[in-house]
């Protein structure tokens, strides 16, 4: 019943995001993209929600009413699908079966072990770990039970804050899960973590469909979702109930669609992935940002105005989500304040004032050398490098990027690519070093985690790098 | 006594890290560290019991903490991944109980042992989703070696196999993940393992799930709060989430209104009266 509910929820997203993008944007989407506009449906479904919630409709009926829509703009194409083409689906999916040879069953067999792993996490154990426990579970519970909830700022109960005490992480994690619930009946352990595994679905089908067209071998499509599947951190975060596995899965759809120049539905996942976590806004859109515009300034045989549609494609896509960061630094706290605090004076810092005591390592790396601290290249190189939670992922994706350098190096889209992945290397050096995430770096807590959300973009990137030919320049 | 002076650093440091259990055993002092494994052989009555071990170095006032599952019998922990496990150390420290370590040794590992290191088992914990225990075999991370394999594995593919380049890069990696990945799958039905024989209950929330559950049907149709500061943060947040579809009053209110149900540790206070006691929490009402 679980799982039905599930798959029920996952196609209506898919018919929403294909609904609407075909309903407003006049889109022309492949199969291919199948994946891409089911987290688009996820990113459109929790969004309207949180308005139609906050024009005062109840709960449960904001989730009707999305269903109903997502109904309405599908009907055609579902009686189409069904009067047409489902039979052959159903055999196209048959004789794909047949095709498939042992090597390849066993890579296959190695992705179930990992699925398997996730769906008894997912029936078996309750909502255990802090995060999910402190705010990604207990707000969608708070929501889809109607207590401790309010979308009334003077409410006591404004966006269950008592129960959750935090002021500035997005939506799109707990408004799922309600939504969820609803098509559940009720709330319960499954629902509360659920969409983990909805994600790492995704992730295998964006990077197994990627590599599919990029080299037209099923063993290598199946060895890159397997590479992504058994990255040592992925199963528990598939059924822990945190949002690194959705920001993964939304950078990653954005990066493909990037290297499609799909540059609206790219613009719509970088926006899904703000709207999911506030790591992808700083951590991932000036990357995204400075590869698009390269780009872009650099293609040729290409109009200027052209060039600003497609970029103006991309901001299209990506405006969805302004309306939540406006709400954010008005009813919360910007995600920006706290990424620019080594630039500002303790006293310009608000809410985020710091005491000095609690973050001695901050001001080490900040400032002049503390005493007995660690560099934070050397913590990088031990335990993300040397450590176990990638296994050898990073020391591979690096020397493969190193080995194909050259070959990136002469293709504009394979430059773009580079200069987001330093740009992200960069970011993220900068944010474990000079911020109070070094405490987390030097512990271990949360570079793991942040790294991982960006594993699948970074084996896209070297799986793009490994298509080029060596002949091949397309500058 | 100068391991006196070290005493704050050491349970400041281990207080992140084990929850601030008391430092119980100084195993070795004075000793060269070399390519010695400790030698355990631990007689516990809980499984697997937490243990921290701690190196303290002459002349520093850090001590550099690991910690390990202790496996009961005689197994082998290694430190010498740690750049401090060389040279003279000048205390090995534990916080597990004397009594329950029959003996211990400090030897030089022989492959047998190494294999032993190699197969000790992480449990499931609340830190699964921030990293994974480092391995080791041989004193070298694991990923490390299996990296080196998968450089000669690539070579052999390139040069013998006459492949392509990136062909014998991904065949490699794709062989060396599937051989790192294979220890993981044995870690998944251990931890399924664990995890089945205490089901419904998970560790550490065992006391609280048992409370929850004659708790919940009581404070339905009322409201409930804490009495702040008195519940351990990670089991606030797990009462906090169970509780979350009943209306919940902030724990900093000077006065509750009458009827609220609190949570407490503490016995019932003035105008207050205990309704139910179990596992070292009390539920008070507010009278």
């Amino acid at each position: 019943m679980y799982l039905f509910a599930l798959v029920l929820h996952v196609l209506i997203n898919f018919l929403l995001g294909y609904g609407i993008l075909n309903a407003v944007f006049k889109g022309k989407f492949l199969p291919r993209n199948i994946f891409s506009i089911t987290l688009v449906g996820i990113f459109l479904e929790t969004s309207l929600c949180f308005l139609l919630i906050h024009l005062g409709i109840p709960f449960k009926v904001a989730t009707l009413i999305l269903i109903f829509l997502t109904i309405l703009l599908n009907i055609k194409t579902l009686i189409h699908f069904f009067s047409n083409n489902f039979s052959s689906f159903l055999l196209n999916i048959f004789k794909y079966i047949k095709s498939i040879k042992w090597y390849e069953w066993g890579l296959f067999l190695l992705i179930a072990e990992k699925i398997g792993v996730i769906i008894w996490q997912l029936l078996r154990m309750p909502a255990y770990h802090s995060d999910t426990l402190k705010y990604w579970a207990t707000f969608g519970k708070a929501l889809y039970s109607g207590q401790n909830f309010s979308t009334n700022p003077e409410h006591v109960d404004f966006l269950a804050r008592p129960l959750t005490r935090i002021v500035d992480y997005p939506f799109q994690m707990p408004i799922y899960r309600a939504i969820q619930a609803t098509f559940n009946f009720e709330w319960n352990e499954f629902v509360a973590r659920c969409d983990g595994l909805v994600f790492f679905l995704i992730l295998c089908g964006l990077v197994g469909s990627f590599f599919y067209e990029l080299t037209n071998k099923r063993w290598m499509s199946l060895g890159a979702m397997y590479i992504i599947a058994s990255l040592p951190l992925q199963v528990w975060h598939a059924a822990s109930g945190y949002a690194d596995i959705a920001v993964e899965a939304y950078i990653a759809a954005a990066v493909i669609s990037f290297i499609r120049k799909e540059w609206l539905l790219c613009g719509l996942l970088m926006a899904g992935a703000t709207w999911t976590k506030n790591d992808a806004l700083a951590l991932f859109l000036p990357g995204i940002l400075a590869a698009g515009f390269v780009y872009h300034v650099f293609s040729k045989g290409v109009t200027s105005l052209e060039k600003i549609k497609k970029m103006g494609q991309f901001a299209g896509g990506y405006a969805l989500v302004i309306p939540w960061l406006i709400y954010q630094a008005i009813y919360g706290a910007s995600v920006f304040k706290q990424f620019l605090i080594p630039f500002k004076s303790e006293d310009s810092l608000g809410y985020q004032h710091y005491d000095p005591n609690d973050y001695k390592v901050v001001l080490t790396q900040v400032g002049e050398t503390f005493e007995g601290s660690t560099p934070s290249y050397q913590l990088f190189w031990d335990s993300v490098f040397l450590g176990s939670s990638h296994g050898i992922f990073w020391l591979a994706i690096f020397v493969a990027l190193l080995l194909l350098l050259k070959r990136m190096l002469s293709d504009l889209m394979g430059r773009s690519l580079l200069l987001f992945f330093l740009i992200y290397c960069s970011t993220i050096y900068y944010l474990f070093t000079y911020t109070h995430a070094y405490e987390f770096l030097l512990i271990q807590t949360t570079v793991h985690r942040t790294l991982l959300q960006f594993s699948t973009a970074a084996l896209i990137i070297v799986g793009y790098g490994m298509s080029l030919s060596p002949e091949k320049h397309k500058t | 006594m100068k391991f006196n002076n070290l005493i704050t650093p050491l349970l400041l440091l281990w207080s992140i890290s084990v929850f601030c259990q008391k430092v119980e055993n100084v195993m070795f002092a004075d000793f060269m560290a070399e390519n010695k494994v400790l030698k355990l052989d631990i007689q516990s009555d809980i499984d697997y019991p937490f243990m921290v071990l701690g190196i303290v170095k002459e002349n520093e006032s850090l001590a550099y903490t690991v910690d390990f599952n202790g496996r009961q019998g005689v197994h082998y922990y290694d430190l010498r991944f740690l750049d401090q496990w060389e040279g003279q150390i000048k205390y090995l420290v534990t916080n597990l109980d004397k009594r329950t370590i029959r003996r211990s040794a400090l030897v030089t590992p022989t492959l047998k042992d190494e294999i032993d290191i190699l197969l000790d088992r992480e449990l499931f914990s609340s830190r699964v989703v921030n990293l994974t225990k480092l391995k080791t075999f041989l004193a070298y991370p694991l990923s490390q070696l299996i990296f080196i394999f998968a450089i000669f594995l690539t070579l052999c593919i390139y040069y013998v196999g006459k492949k392509t380049l990136p062909i014998a890069v991904f065949v490699s990696c794709l062989v060396a993940t599937i051989l790192l990945d294979t220890r993981m799958m044995v870690q998944h039905f251990r931890i399924i393992q664990q995890v089945e024989d205490k089901h419904p209950y998970v560790k550490p929330f065992v006391e609280v799930q048992r409370f929850l559950e004659e708790i919940r049907p009581i404070i339905k149709g009322g409201a409930w709060t804490f009495q702040p500061l008195l519940v351990d943060e990670y089991l606030y947040l797990f009462f906090k989430y169970n509780l979350a579809d009943i209306p919940f009053l902030r724990d900093d209110l000077e006065n509750y209104p009458k009827g609220t149900y609190i949570i407490s540790r503490l016995p019932p206070g003035e105008n207050q009266k205990n309704v139910l006691s179990k596992n070292g929490f009390n539920l008070l009402q507010q009278l």
